[in-house]
């Protein structure tokens, strides 16, 4: 992921890059909570028609696919697989409006490729939070997090050598990415166990 | 290319390399999936909070 919104936001003074990471972090926060108010009133619809363990029961089950996919990486996800943020945008645009493109783009989610199940299990849980206020907080946590390869690569000046970097460890450490995908599928697999324990426990 | 290629890592490349080492990442959602397993917080906010910063903090390796 980081190797894709980069070259797209830096490349310029320490100021303007620490700004478009600023504008990325945001979007991505503001595209996620569009996201929320979209499953909010789905859940809000599903409640009217199919009662109160109606998302709950979506929920749960949506995580177990996105478990599944980790686990065999062919169980169809409802994500757009193998597309990208638009690679044509960066050179249309400046740099701070593609870095707010790409942030919000990619904080909406399902517009990308899948990634982990985790990214599922963060998903259906916002409508279930008990404010929309803490929804946003959520979705804030989500924008720092996801936009940690962006901010972590500010290790230099020229960014193909982080890049040169990032590609290297993602081409060596295979191990690396299957103990991450485990790691992914225990934290959704909890997740789906709470959902399960606390929403649909009767 | 191996990583004695690479450009070599600056002091800041190292304070930072664990952000976007799979390992640690993978660590931190295992030790977050044991403690919630042990002590299974009852709010839905603290779940999906840590389900936040694992999901977004994996997409590093998401190329």
């Amino acid at each position: 992921m980081g190797t894709t919104i980069n070259p797209a936001v830096s490349g310029v003074g320490t100021r303007r890059w620490l700004l478009h990471i600023g504008v990325h972090i945001a979007a991505v926060a503001l595209g996620a909570s569009l996201l929320m108010a979209l499953l909010r009133a789905a859940k809000s619809g599903l409640e009217l028609a199919l009662g109160t363990a109606a998302w709950p029961a979506l929920a749960v089950t949506l995580i177990a696919v996105a478990v599944l996919r980790d686990v065999t990486e062919r169980t169809p996800v409802p994500y757009l697989t193998g597309t990208q943020v638009p690679e044509w945008l960066r050179h249309m645009v400046p740099p701070t409006v593609t870095a707010a493109a790409y942030g919000l783009h990619l904080g909406l989610g399902f517009l990308t490729k899948y990634t982990y199940s985790t990214h599922m299990a963060f998903i259906v849980m916002l409508p279930l939070l008990a404010t929309w206020q803490q929804g946003v907080a959520v979705c804030w946590v989500y924008a720092l997090a996801k936009s940690t390869p962006v901010w972590a690569s500010m290790t230099r000046e020229q960014y193909a050598t982080a890049e040169e970097r990032i590609m290297f460890r993602m081409r060596s450490r295979r191990h690396g990415r299957l103990a991450l995908r485990a790691g992914n599928v225990a934290v959704a697999t909890m997740a789906a166990t709470f959902l399960v324990m606390n929403f649909l426990g009767g | 290319v191996t990583s004695a290629a690479l450009t070599p890592p600056t002091p800041f490349d190292r304070r930072v390399a664990f952000l976007v080492n799979p390992h640690v990442i993978a660590a931190g959602a295992l030790a977050t999936a044991v403690v919630f397993a042990v002590v299974m917080p009852p709010e839905v906010l603290v779940w999906a909070v840590a389900a936040a910063a694992i999901a977004g903090w994996s997409a590093a390796w998401s190329p």
